[in-house]
């Protein structure tokens, strides 16, 4: 998994890239996010276009990300979501809980 | 008389016995004639130079004999090195080989102070040291020797050094006030340096060229003796860490159905093949009335030893609630909520749990985010039954609805877990829902447990490998 971060409007912007497989990732991935929180971002969005593959724990760091990001009283947005994703998401039923938008542009409108 | 001194004859114990042999017919050669010039001293018959020649044989005698001790000082020594090679062999413990090594050392080379420093296997740090003769303040202090001392030139230069006086070498490094002189010998293995020894004497240039040798000698020795005994050391470890995994893996067996139960109007199955010694699999059959059976299929994300506790934790947790309510929205939700408890927002369980009623075949279930089992009917279609609610343990409050259908006489209901729907094959194309939809169409009519055995076996040769990439379980409940 690699990481990029950049702003846009004062939304930050996390680039996600390669195989999303848990473990040390996942501590990697939150802190990426506290530190952002650190800095009073409120708004996020996960571009998840350049995402290979996903696994159950890959899914996992996703939701971990969510919920720090929901419990500081901000707002998280996916773009980009792949369609092996799109599957995953319908089958955990976590489609009804993560706010997807098909392209960057499409997340950034009424943000 | 000088080629008695010859090295090369010196090594050898022939060469040693020759010597030995050779000093022996001199001694009595020079005896011979002393006691002839003692015969010729005692008669007066003995001139002043005959004296002197006389004077001579005496020292000729003392050389041969301090030749003779030599030799069997060597043999001596040769006889303690292949004692203590031969303890050494014996002893497989760590700690038993480094105080053998550092109890025969004082045979071999005297000494006031002794550390014996081991190496990392990548050789970037002290794994530890066994220290005999310094006080607390120089043992605290010795590690240091390491790179600062004399002990990092003879690790650097792979070669023994002799210090007949420290106080004269701006590279001892200091723990020790007594010490006067040192000596430091590397360890190899293989030619690698795996650790050193360090001698400290409190006499002035206590140690010769002679010690350095015997000391090198002795640490090819002792460093065959400590890397025999790391690697014992690794495999009884490894033994031990998979000895814990395989009583883990009986317990989490113990906590999986050992055989589906039995009903007139159904034919069960289940299986679960973890990928690692234990997983994060689940599924049960779990007998709530005589006619009511409810029946589980679960995956924690995640693998191996962690995913097992939360299997652990969900198992207990839905069979608590199963016998305490009735309503399968109820149950989920309280599983959730416990789960969701008890782990990280990164853990989450994907639970399918339903409620068959054995003698109407009336199904009542809910999906908590598993991949939907598949009902194939009996008249050829085929529903997914993906109805419920968000995956267990991550979201606390979530709710669940639950669903109903009837089973029909030759409808058949597969249940699975990703790790067979998206067992990959070397192309990277996952196994997928179709085909294991076809594999079961095809074996019909077939029991539960022989469907089963198809599903894995044509699993095994999508992804043509006996080695399974995440843990698969499977159930088939059929109507008869």
């Amino acid at each position: 998994m690699r990481l990029k971060t950049r702003e846009r409007d004062g939304i930050l912007i996390l680039e996600v890239k390669g195989k999303v497989m848990g473990g040390p990732e996942a501590t990697v991935f939150q802190d990426t996010i506290k530190e952002a929180l650190g800095k009073k971002y409120k708004k996020f969005i996960f571009d998840l276009g350049g995402v290979d593959w996903m696994n159950s724990s890959g899914l996992g760091i996703l939701i971990g990300g969510l919920t720090t990001i929901k419990n500081a009283n901000s707002e998280l947005r996916l773009a980009n979501v792949t369609e092996k994703i799109k599957s995953l998401f319908m089958i955990t039923k976590l489609v009804t809980i993560f706010d997807s938008y098909e392209t960057i542009e499409d997340a950034l409108q009424n943000y | 008389m000088d080629s008695l001194k010859s090295d090369n004859t010196k090594e050898t114990a022939s060469g040693r016995a020759w010597i030995e042999r050779r000093a022996y017919t001199e001694l009595m050669e020079v005896l011979n004639s002393a006691r002839q010039e003692l015969q010729a001293l005692a008669s007066g018959n003995l001139p002043d130079s005959r004296l002197s020649a006389f004077d001579d044989q005496l020292q000729r005698l003392a050389r041969i004999l301090e030749q003779i001790q030599e030799v069997q000082r060597d043999r001596l020594e040769l006889h303690l090195v292949t004692q203590i090679a031969e303890s050494l062999s014996n002893a497989l413990d760590l700690e038993e080989v480094l105080t053998l090594i550092i109890d025969s050392l004082k045979q071999v080379v005297d000494y006031d102070a002794v550390g014996i420093f081991l190496i990392s296997e990548d050789g970037s740090s002290v794994e530890g040291e066994w220290l005999r003769g310094y006080d607390v303040e120089g043992m605290k202090l010795v590690r240091q020797k390491l790179d600062q001392g004399l002990v990092g030139v003879a690790i650097a230069t792979r070669k023994p050094v002799i210090v007949a006086d420290v106080k004269n070498d701006p590279r001892y490094f200091d723990t020790r006030s007594q010490t006067q002189s040192e000596l430091v010998a590397p360890m190899f293995t293989s030619g690698k340096v795996i650790g050193c020894f360090n001698l400290e004497s409190d006499r002035l240039g206590a140690f010769s060229e002679a010690d350095a040798e015997r000391l090198a000698a002795f640490a090819s020795q002792a460093a065959i003796a400590i890397d025999r005994a790391r690697m014992h050391r690794e495999i009884v470890q490894k033994q031990r860490l998979d000895e814990q995994l395989a009583l883990a893996r009986r317990m989490q067996r113990d906590l999986l159905p050992r055989k589906a139960p039995l009903y007139d109007r159904f034919d069960m199955a289940g299986i679960n093949v973890p990928s690692e010694a234990v997983g994060g699999d689940y599924f049960d059959f779990i007998p709530l009335t005589q006619k009511d059976l409810g029946f589980v299929i679960g995956d924690v994300s995640g693998k191996g030893v962690p995913a097992a506790f939360v299997m652990a934790s969900l198992r207990a947790a839905l069979r608590i609630e199963a016998f305490s309510h009735y309503a399968i929205s109820t149950i989920l939700s309280r599983v959730n909520d416990f789960l969701a408890e008890s782990t990280k927002p990164e853990i989450f369980v994907t639970a399918f749990y339903g409620v068959l009623d054995t003698q109407t075949a009336a199904l009542t279930f809910a999906n908590a985010g598993h991949n939907p089992p598949l009902l194939i009917r009996a008249d050829g279609t085929l529903t997914e039954l993906s109805e419920g609610g968000m995956l267990l343990g991550a979201f606390p409050a979530a709710l669940y609805h639950e669903h109903r259908t009837n089973l029909q006489p030759g409808d058949v209901l597969l249940l699975y877990t990703d790790g067979a729907s998206e067992a990959m094959n070397p192309a990277g194309e996952e196994f997928g829902i179709i085909k294991l939809e076809e594999v079961v169409r095809k074996i019909l009519p077939a029991p539960s447990k022989i469907i089963i055995r198809e599903i894995l076996k044509t699993i095994r040769t999508h992804t043509g490998s006996t080695r399974l990439q995440d843990d698969i379980t499977l159930m088939v409940i059929q109507c008869r």
